[in-house]
């Protein structure tokens, strides 16, 4: 394997773990707000639209 | 806060004051966030795929397969911060109600892409150079936009009103704005390691279209992947608003 493969490994690897957290987090926050609130909305009615 | 509405007597004024609530930018967002996504995942493996099999060139080898995502992420870097410009200007000027979400939400994938676009740059750099970093024009000038980027999330972080938090980063992102024009013209106006503009010229794309095509889907590609998460992270900051209304709600009731 030649170190310049090597690079090219380490700079996908590194993008596509990172763009793939930056993914996960945004999906995983989407559903936690969306569950709090249907919660809250359940409890207390629709609030203000904000 | 309430959300208001405004009326304008155009069909274009009307459009904008529609998508200036947010419960249509909700419902509509919920709609166009699958298909993007699925868009965006089609564009990203004909991409990478395309990257993948493009020649290698003939000075760098295949070290060249890093420029296919080193610099969609740098473009975006800059362009993520145009965006949060123009909503500053929303938060400021036409006090839009989405203006801020979209500023907030902008931020932190402004940061991971510009953060990417200085990892990728390093470890192409190594090779290519012979050294990791050099404090040249063109990368000082990103760091420094990796350090706004931080400093716009920590000066919101930092206030604790949220109107005075949405001014404050404003007025921040567009003071910052001036660091864009100097990131894109460094390569002009000093003598830099790094190599000037090669695809957006007045006299047209210097690199082999065997280059530029995997580069030009790349690029598209990773531009969906902005649209789609900032737009799924507005959907996020609005309902976190909500929340937060919620509860303020039920904390005044319960007193």
């Amino acid at each position: 394997v030649s170190s310049h493969l090597l690079y090219v490994a380490a700079a996908y690897g590194a993008a596509g773990a990172i763009i793939a957290c930056l993914i996960a987090w945004s999906v995983l926050s989407l559903r936690r707000e969306r569950r709090l609130l249907g919660e809250l909305e359940q409890r207390l009615g629709r609030g203000p639209r904000v | 806060m309430p959300m208001t509405e405004t009326t304008t007597d155009t069909p274009t004024g009307g459009r904008l004051s529609a998508l200036a609530n947010p419960t249509r930018f909700l419902a509509l967002a919920g709609r166009v966030i699958p298909v993007l996504a699925v868009v965006t995942a089609l564009l990203l493996v004909a991409g990478l795929w395309m990257s993948f099999t493009a020649p290698a060139d003939y000075q760098q080898g295949i070290t060249v397969r890093i420029m296919y995502i080193h610099v969609p992420f740098a473009w975006l870097s800059m362009m993520c911060w145009g965006v949060m410009s123009i909503s500053a200007l929303g938060t400021l000027v036409w006090r839009h109600p989405l203006a801020d979400v979209a500023l907030k939400a902008a931020a932190p994938i402004g940061v991971v892409f510009t953060g990417l676009a200085l990892a990728t740059g390093s470890i192409w750099g190594k090779p290519m150079w012979g050294t990791w970093w050099v404090w040249d024009a063109r990368l000082t000038s990103v760091l420094v936009l990796f350090l706004m980027y931080l400093g716009v999330m920590a000066l919101r972080a930092a206030v604790d009103e949220p109107s005075r938090a949405a001014r404050l980063v404003a007025i921040l992102t567009l003071v910052g704005f001036v660091n864009v024009p100097i990131i894109k013209f460094s390569v002009d106006w000093w003598n830099t390691l790094h190599q000037p503009a090669s695809v957006f010229r007045v006299d047209g794309p210097t690199i082999h279209p065997s280059i530029l095509v995997p580069l030009l889907i790349c690029a598209g590609a990773m531009t969906l992947l902005f649209v789609t998460l900032h737009l799924v992270l507005m959907r996020v900051e609005l309902m976190r608003r909500r929340v937060r209304g919620l509860r303020l709600r039920a904390a005044e009731a319960v007193q």
